[in-house]
């Protein structure tokens, strides 16, 4: 066979180059898409960390004078959140139990999706009993 | 045979493949720019969410009664003719929907200290003062301006005053921005009953003109503010909403101190000449002046 006399390309050399290009394109689809929901799922969990400080402030709104003991529950939209908020005694293993009175408040922010993060906001209370005792 | 040029399959299939490649191409380009809008625009909205959120919670947990002011309320009809009592130690107006301004004096201001011998710092009482804009370019649009100062009087803070305080622009393209002021309210639940309800009382505005101020002697700080801004998107195509509640811790302590006993007449102090030892230590208040003298106070603080 005459090599010289060879011009152009293959089909299968054709192929080739195609199947590479393709192959190289690919990843950046797939990137561009991990990065656009990561975007969103970072600016999502932003504002849900806006939503559970809001509402850590609207449930002591909410709560009587001088109680160590409750629990509220909401729903935002946009993004759908749901929000948990506690207020309680110190669990049993915590270094600060030996500290009286104080009291351990919780929001919990969850999105409706699986995968997103819950994002919890930490807060210590002091509160006293009531009338000066102990 | 001697073949000269290309063959018009060849020809077809390198325009078949070279389209195809053309438009993956363009496709990624279309997407990454897409992309970088909606991170410009998710970072724009953020970052400006999250400055109004904490310049607001640094200025409003500050907020405060000065001193001076305590003394006027508690004092007599007598004495309160020799101060200049501080007019708008609180105050919040709004304009349609909209937050007009918003005014107060806070102990949390943005600290300055230069670091140049002998500079002058700030002292830890300003004034605050924030203004809704409309925008220039665009009618659905705002910009919040704010203005600092240790000067406590509201009088260098107008648009028409000599040496006005400096006003900054804080955050741009605001769709909407309105304060509920929360105000608490204890309520007997009935007639001889000894237990009582919180009750908070929301309202759009906060005036304490200066009239009020003397003839009611009612000043008085909300509990809450809770602030609700839409912000637009860099694009002003789309807006996000958000709702801050931020606490003002003094306005608590404060109506416990109404409560308390008032103090009689003859307790009020008098302007008495500070001792040479320690002149540094005491909070001075100048009656005639009409003004805590605070820079005494932090050259004091300073000196120790």
């Amino acid at each position: 066979m005459n090599l010289s006399a060879k011009k152009g390309f293959t089909l299968i050399e054709a192929m080739l180059a195609v199947t590479i290009v393709a192959l190289i394109v690919a990843p950046i689809f797939v990137l561009e898409d991990t990065l656009f929901n990561a975007v969103s799922r970072t600016a999502k969990q932003f504002h849900r960390f806006l939503f559970a400080q809001n509402f850590m402030m609207q449930a002591r709104m909410e709560q009587k004078p001088g109680s160590t003991n409750f629990s509220l529950e909401r729903r935002e939209e946009n993004p759908a959140t749901i929000l948990k908020y506690t207020l309680d005694k110190l669990p049993g293993n915590s270094s600060l139990k030996a500290v009286k009175n104080l009291y351990v408040e919780k929001v919990e922010a969850k999105g409706q999706e699986k995968t997103s993060p819950t994002v919890t906001l930490l807060s210590f209370q002091f509160r006293p009993a009531l009338g000066g005792a102990q | 045979m001697k073949r000269d040029g290309f063959a018009l399959i060849e020809l077809l299939l390198t325009i078949v493949v070279s389209s195809l490649l053309a438009t993956a191409l363009f496709t990624v380009i279309f997407q990454t720019n897409q992309l970088r809008q909606t991170v410009a625009n998710i970072t724009s909205i953020y970052s400006r969410a999250s400055l109004l959120q904490s310049q607001l919670e640094r200025d409003l947990m500050g907020a405060f009664i000065p001193a001076q002011v305590e003394m006027i309320q508690t004092a007599t009809a007598k004495e309160s003719k020799k101060g200049t009592p501080i007019e708008k130690v609180f105050e919040a107006t709004a304009q349609g929907e909209n937050l007009e301004m918003l005014t107060f004096i806070t102990d949390n201001p943005l600290q300055t200290y230069l670091p140049i011998k002998g500079a002058r710092p700030k002292p830890r009482a300003a004034r605050v003062v924030y203004r809704l804009q409309k925008d220039k370019k665009r009618n659905d649009s705002y910009t919040l301006m704010r203005q600092e100062g240790e000067k406590l009087s509201f009088g260098a803070y107008g648009k028409q005053a000599k040496e006005a305080v400096q006003s900054f622009v804080m955050v741009e393209g605001i769709a909407q921005l309105s304060l509920t002021l929360i105000e608490q309210e204890v309520k007997k639940k009935g007639e001889g009953s000894s237990e009582s309800k919180k009750h908070f009382k929301k309202v759009a505005k906060w005036t304490s003109s200066k009239k009020e101020e003397k003839k009611e002697k009612k000043i008085s700080l909300p509990e809450y503010v809770q602030v609700t801004a839409a912000l637009w998107d860099a694009q002003f195509d789309k807006k996000k909403k958000f709702v801050f509640t931020i606490p003002i811790v003094n306005a608590r302590s404060w109506q416990q101190k109404k409560k308390a006993v008032q103090p009689p007449k003859e307790s009020i102090p008098k302007q008495e000449p500070s001792k040479k030892e320690e002149p540094k230590k005491e909070m001075v208040f100048n009656a005639k002046k009409g003004a805590i003298n605070l820079t005494e106070q932090l050259k004091g603080a300073l000196a120790t």
